[in-house]
């Protein structure tokens, strides 16, 4: 039996190019940090080899992804996604305990349930939904094994779940395309200014603002978390 | 690893009161922000993903209790109906009955649908596979984003785009104070009538000489209160997308799709003729990638729709029966 942390996951870059992907958005989305394109693209090769996401503290798996690494600092060569904002709005996230079902279904010994209490509180969280009809990033890459991985993804940032940053499926939900480097910097630094989280010491970088994060995926956990640079 | 979309116009069989908030007594539509081409924005009435993901949830879970022949006597333990119909929760407890990503795997072969809608370990939440978009009111504020299969059933039948205000209504309605009616006043006990008579004394008293103090403090529990609805007869379409990895897994989803539409309501106020719809049409869309192949789907979705998963369902009925009925700590 081969053991699934034994195989390798995903096949890495070998040739890049400057390209621009777009992702056409239809439904608005949310986002509370900016969606990468190395994270995305790593997430389609562990839902293909059905990967649960690693916990914060979890050493992850490396996946090699079509983006290409400065392999000198473990950072992929490409933007974080900039979304053109033309509004936003305050929406909710309601969750009710099910206690109709707990009357109806549950079994006897459920003498009560407390729903404004533990694990049966109800919520209403707010969130902020954002407005905008295209979500964009640079990197340099391999377009078509992108474009190939791309085409799994159809919901972009959270609450995908229940339709929020649905893409335009029926027109063109990506396009990667070659493109023109700003050049020295192309795509993680343009003008002095980091184009994504990157190491402070990263080369061509001006007074970046700085703040804890992740450089690489998982960006979510905390547990790996340093001093970065910033856009 | 396959994509699945199913999507679907369904039509208001009954008006729907899917409501945003209340404003004094009144309640108001959920609407969301549209791009219209140009860049200006309106308000168009909607029902939310969110809406729809929980009621394919409570269908995928009644239909297996149902299939398992569990629904006479289901007597199901607090966390495996939170897992059920809520997702579960993160408790963070370490006892025996925990669930962690073992045991997990073993209930998503149990039980496919938990693996579409994801749920908590002990540790961590296991997202779904699963994505269920808005229902989306068909009108001239969304044609633009209305799928072109969609667009071609409208004309093919005849029906025609209207503004998304067409589609919507505000109605009135009033709860009585059963008191007021004299007749039923003769059903109370002397101190009760008396007291009911002597605020109607008051309240009349306070009318004839504007006192608007005593006239709050006698007023009768009479309720008018007004909301607003989407109109009997509107179209909505709207998709539901699943990434599955076995033959189970789709059909389960399938399962769940069926079992939504043979029952499909939505909103407030459904004790009083609100919520029901209809499927009209729909579409079965299989991703590759690069490509969509479209697909009709009949009226049932296909003939032999959940027959694996029925009969997975029967056959590990014991099974299912068992770890519904245990103490899961989720």
């Amino acid at each position: 039996m081969v053991n699934v942390c034994d195989q390798q996951l995903g096949t890495p870059c070998t040739k890049g190019e400057p390209l621009h992907v777009v992702a056409h958005l239809k439904e608005n989305v949310v986002f509370n940090s900016p969606i990468m394109l190395d994270g995305l693209l790593a997430w389609v090769v562990a839902a293909q080899h059905r990967l649960l996401p690693p916990q914060s503290g979890e050493p992850p798996r490396r996946i090699e992804i079509p983006i290409q690494r400065d392999e000198k600092r473990d950072v992929y060569l490409c933007s974080q996604g900039f979304l053109a904002q033309e509004a936003s709005e305050v929406r909710y996230k309601n969750r009710r305990a099910p206690w109709v079902e707990f009357a109806r279904l549950g079994s006897s010994k459920i003498r009560r349930v407390n729903i404004s209490l533990a694990e049966n509180k109800s919520y209403r969280v707010p969130y902020e939904l954002r407005l905008g009809r295209a979500i964009e990033w640079w990197c340099l890459g391999d377009a078509e094994r992108i474009l190939e991985l791309l085409s799994y993804v159809h919901y972009l940032g959270k609450h995908r779940g229940s339709g929020e940053g649905a893409l335009d499926i029926h027109g063109t939900p990506w396009t990667v395309e070659p493109c023109k480097s700003w050049g020295r910097g192309f795509p993680v630094v343009q003008s002095g200014k980091p184009m994504r989280p990157l190491p402070i010491e990263y080369p061509g970088l001006r007074a970046p603002r700085t703040r804890f994060g992740n450089v690489r995926p998982p960006y979510y956990d905390h547990s790996t978390e340093e001093m970065i640079a910033c856009p | 690893m396959q994509l699945t979309r199913y999507e679907m116009i369904v039509r208001a069989k009954q008006p729907i009161a899917h409501a945003q908030e209340t404003i004094g007594n009144q309640s108001v539509l959920m609407r969301k922000r549209v791009r219209l081409p140009g860049g200006v924005y309106v308000q168009v009435p909607h029902v939310t993903g969110d809406t729809g993901r929980n009621k394919i949830r409570t269908a995928a879970a009644l239909g297996t209790l149902h299939e398992a022949e569990l629904l006479s006597d289901p007597q199901l333990s607090e966390g495996a109906l939170r897992l059920l119909f809520a997702g579960g929760m993160m408790t963070g407890k370490g006892d025996a009955a925990v669930i962690n990503i073992d045991r997990y795997r073993e209930l998503v072969a149990l039980f496919p649908p938990l693996a579409l809608f994801g749920g908590c370990t002990d540790n961590r939440p296991v997202p779904g596979q699963i994505n269920v978009d808005d229902l989306n009111l068909i009108c001239t504020e969304m044609q633009h984003l209305t799928p072109p299969w969609v667009l071609d059933w409208m004309d093919r039948n005849g029906e025609k785009l209207d503004s998304c205000r067409a589609s919507v209504e505000e109605v009135q309605r009033v709860r009585m104070d059963p008191v007021l009616k004299p007749e039923m006043q003769k059903l109370l006990n002397d101190t009760a009538r008396a007291n009911v008579q002597a605020r109607q004394l008051t309240a009349e008293a306070a009318h004839e000489t504007a006192d608007s103090k005593l006239k709050a403090e006698s007023k009768s529990a009479m309720l008018p209160r007004t909301h607003e609805r989407i109109v009997q007869g509107s179209l909505f379409w709207f998709g539901i997308e699943a990434r599955t990895y076995t033959d189970i897994e789709f059909d389960a989803f399938s399962f769940a799709v069926a079992c939504l539409l043979n029952n499909f309501r939505v909103g407030g106020k459904q004790g009083t003729g609100h919520g029901l719809l209809e499927f009209v049409a729909g579409a079965r869309i299989a991703f590759t990638p690069g490509a969509g192949k479209l697909e009709n789907v009949g009226s049932e979705l296909a003939p032999k729709t959940g027959e694996l998963y029925r009969a997975h369902g029967r056959a590990r009925k014991d099974e299912l029966k068992a770890w519904l009925t245990s103490a899961i700590n989720s």
